[in-house]
């Protein structure tokens, strides 16, 4: 009667049948010792490997590939107070920080969440809605957007947040102090870095006159609606608001009463028409809100004749909507990945890093320990442009960089992964 | 010789080298003096000499069978051992911040990793072996990568090592400490493989002799003799080679890659210093510190007269000159010389701090030539900065 080895390996313990194997491998070793055929002294290793000594016995190993190194970014914790719904599909998160340091924004800025979802940390800039002053606290408003991932996640942790990991605050949205008068038009959750200027400067800026056009789907949906009206009503003399709704615009009253409708180029062109308390002449106009309201902003603004100097624009692009190009999704791409010497310039001194072509400048930099300048980590505040003196970079779009910067040589450091050596100098 | 010369000389080349390295293997078990000294050594040299268990080309296995030591109470246990941890976390520093730019070529004569001065090839020469000057820089590059592979193989069985002696030490502050000794040890061998890898270009198979102290620190159950094992003798051994090879490559990074491993490496053994001081004579018997003292004196022997470069030698001499001609021949090499000198005026003092330099073990130190470093200074007397200016006027006189 035969044993099948299947059989024979379930019958005997493992130890017993480990102990063999070593054994077996212990005698076939010393046999091949005896052929003359041992093992080679050494292996060659990566790719600078010199010319062999007389009894070369190449082993070539695959030079080792950096997998992408974890983010270096330091985030700060925020201690989350509430976090309600404050529409039916917006969550306004009130918090603290962790650190008990001020939160040191300016209003209209952002804060970049970092938030883990499906096993990596995704980036999203959120606008602190709240009014900015020395203290610890602040308040994010995010709406849960069609699509938005991250947005959908935190909307549906509403009354469960305890803490956030940000970056930031960062942003260049803030008012222009040398004008004194402001015209903010906004739509949707646009608002909420209009809604901190306004909170911060209106009751200080004694000499301002303050004029806010904001759009929404509907009153009910209408994000900070009770804080604007409370604003205007206490400062009747130097703000004022014009409303606009989609939907249910006879569910509101104001005086004027609301407008109905989309706020795009014809509703803009009439309420500027009809509005003369909206007075573009020497004003600060200040644009946010979804991408088809912003373009036809622009467009009636430009009709307007008011100088592009005078207009601050705030748009938002998620991560997940950007465009890498083709040359970096084969960078990006597994097994593709090279190592490559990054040079960066840094207050006059070179230092010169491994880094690899999944990295970005800021991930290698940080990595490395370079001080390398940056706040929100996601192309959004240019606080880590860099200007590439040679070699090939590729950068993600979209990002906030213009584009006379991006002709003359600058990268957001955050957003762009190195192609070829590559030396950068730190703007 | 295993067999009578005459049949010796009948077997085939191939068999002669194997009986040859058999021998040598053998000799170590010879010269043992102490059998308890020998029952600790005797199964893993069995498995790192016999049977090459390093060299077979699959991951070697190491059954542990110490206990892990736990102490509910986290006692504040030894003051000088916290003040070492936080000295540790105080000087962490990143392996990608060494200057991986720079270009190395091992085969460059003017910017070398071993000196020519580290090789007599004189001595070679009277062999009967004369190399060219470009020979004799490849001849050099065989010579430094073994060394640094020896250096990766010893920090992978230092951070297994490291992170056991964690479990088994018996105090609290000692278990903190060597926390951040496996992350030392961990980003040491992170550096050596990357130099290896980058720089180097080829890998060379663990030494037979570093498998057998490996294997015995890793299988022994005795906390204590893996820390000495660990901490003082092996320890020892990195800082006379790190020494050495810092004091005189010229390769810049190398040199700044040793020097922050050297001042990891100082803490390493301050620790077991530390550790083992008020064990050794407290805890145990005076048969049981009398074993030790063996061990300690036989392991030292063995790294002294054992790490001798036969995977260089089978690279390019086996055929040439016979593994006898090879040993008398390394042994004399300047850079060996320098290597013991600088490993033992570490490692003696030590031995005398915790108690394993008594008047009974002295006259065999002495016996071989040991005794001039009876009198030097021990690792917790000697700071980082002391043991690096040390090394940097060495140096310099180079």
């Amino acid at each position: 009667m035969g044993v099948s080895t299947d059989n024979f390996r379930s019958w005997v313990p493992r130890p017993v049948l480990e102990q063999a194997r070593a054994t077996l491998q212990d005698i076939a070793h010393i046999a091949a010792c005896f052929r003359g055929e041992g093992p080679p002294p050494f292996q060659a290793r990566g790719a600078s490997a010199p010319s062999p000594g007389p009894v070369p016995v190449p082993v070539p190993v695959p030079v080792p590939v950096p997998v992408r190194a974890a983010s270096a970014v330091i985030t700060r914790r925020l201690r989350v107070l509430s976090s309600e719904l404050c529409t039916p599909s917006a969550l306004a998160i009130a918090f603290e920080t962790e650190d008990g340091q001020p939160l040191g924004a300016d209003a209209g800025q952002f804060l970049t969440v970092h938030w883990p979802l499906n096993g990596v940390v995704e980036k999203r800039a959120y606008s602190l809605a709240s009014r900015a002053d020395d203290g610890t606290r602040g308040r994010l408003v995010v709406k849960g957007a069609a699509g938005g991932r991250v947005s959908a996640s935190l909307v549906a942790r509403a009354g469960e947040l305890r803490h956030l990991e940000v970056t930031g605050p960062s942003g260049h949205f803030v008012l222009d102090v040398r004008s004194r008068r402001h015209v903010f038009l906004a739509a949707g959750s646009g608002i909420t870095p209009i809604a901190s200027m306004l909170l911060t400067h209106v009751p200080l800026r004694k000499q301002d006159t303050f004029t806010l056009v904001y759009g929404s789907t509907s009153p009910e949906e209408t994000i900070l609606r009770r804080e604007l009206l409370d604003l205007a009503n206490e400062f009747p003399e130097r703000f004022s608001i014009r409303w606009a709704f989609d939907q249910n615009a006879n569910h509101f009253r104001s005086v004027p009463p609301p407008f109905s409708g989309a706020l795009g180029g014809d509703l803009l062109t009439e309420i500027l028409r009809t509005q003369p308390v909206i007075d573009l002449h020497d004003a600060a106009v200040y644009l946010c809100g979804p991408s088809p309201m912003m373009k036809a902003a622009q467009a009636v603004l430009d009709g307007a004749n008011v100088p592009p100097a005078r207009i601050r624009t705030e748009r938002f692009a998620s991560p997940g909507s950007r465009n890498v190009g083709p040359q970096n999704a084969v960078a990006g791409a597994v097994g593709s990945v090279r190592r490559v010497a990054l040079r960066v310039i840094l207050d006059g001194k070179t230092q010169e890093i491994i880094a690899s072509t999944a990295q970005t400048i800021l991930e290698a930099g940080l990595g490395a320990g370079l001080p390398m300048p940056y706040s929100c980590s996601m192309g959004g505040c240019a606080s880590c442009r860099v200007h590439v003196t040679s070699g090939m970079a590729v950068m993600e779009e979209p990002n906030c960089l213009e584009a006379e910067e991006q002709r003359q040589g600058y990268v957001l450091a955050c957003c762009t992964r190195p192609t070829s050596d590559l030396t950068v100098e730190v703007s | 010789m295993i067999l009578p010369s005459q049949i010796f000389s009948m077997l085939p080349r191939p068999v002669q080298r194997q009986l040859e390295a058999y021998q040598d293997a053998l000799s170590v078990f010879s010269e043992i003096r102490d059998p308890r000294v020998l029952r600790a050594l005797g199964p893993s040299g069995l498995r790192g000499l016999i049977l090459q268990r390093g060299k077979q080309g699959t991951p070697a296995q190491m059954p542990a069978s110490h206990a892990a030591h736990f102490d509910w109470q986290y006692s504040d246990d030894m003051p000088e051992m916290r003040v070492l941890y936080e000295r540790a976390k105080a000087n962490q520093w990143n392996g990608a911040d060494l200057p991986w730019h720079i270009s190395v070529d091992p085969l460059n004569p003017e910017v070398p990793v071993l000196p020519k001065s580290f090789v007599d090839f004189e001595g070679l020469r009277v062999r009967g072996i004369h190399l060219t000057p470009a020979e004799e820089m490849r001849f050099l590059h065989s010579l430094s990568a073994w060394m640094l592979s020896q250096f990766l193989h010893g920090e992978q069985g230092a951070l297994f090592a490291a992170a056991q002696v964690t479990e088994s030490v018996q105090f609290f502050d000692g278990k903190l400490y060597g926390a951040t000794q496996v992350m030392d040890e961990g980003r040491h061998v992170e550096v050596f493989h990357r130099y290896i890898d980058e720089k180097m270009g080829r890998l060379y198979q663990i030494n037979d002799n570093l498998f057998t102290i490996i294997d015995s620190l890793m299988t022994d159950s005795r906390w204590d003799m893996k820390f000495l094992g660990m901490q003082i003798m092996v320890e020892g051994l990195a800082l006379g080679a790190f020494g050495t090879l810092y004091q005189i490559t010229s390769e810049p990074l190398l040199k700044n890659l040793l020097r922050n491993v050297i001042q990891d490496e100082a803490r390493h053994v301050h620790y077991g210093v530390l550790a083992l001081r008020e064990h050794f004579s407290t805890a145990l018997s005076e048969s049981e510190r009398r074993e030790r003292e063996d061990w300690a004196f036989e392991v030292a022997l063995l790294m002294r007269n054992r790490f001798m470069a036969f995977e260089v030698y089978e690279e390019w001499f086996q055929g040439l000159m016979t593994r006898d001609e090879w040993k008398m021949f390394v042994t004399e090499v300047p850079g060996m010389k320098m290597f013991r000198q600088v490993m033992f005026t570490r490692l003696v003092p030590n031995l005398r701090e915790i108690g394993l330099l008594s008047p009974r073990i002295m006259p065999h130190y002495d016996r071989v030539g040991l005794s001039q470093y009876f009198k030097g200074t021990s690792a917790d007397k000697l700071t980082a900065s002391d043991l690096m200016s040390g090394l940097d006027l060495a140096a310099a006189a180079e």
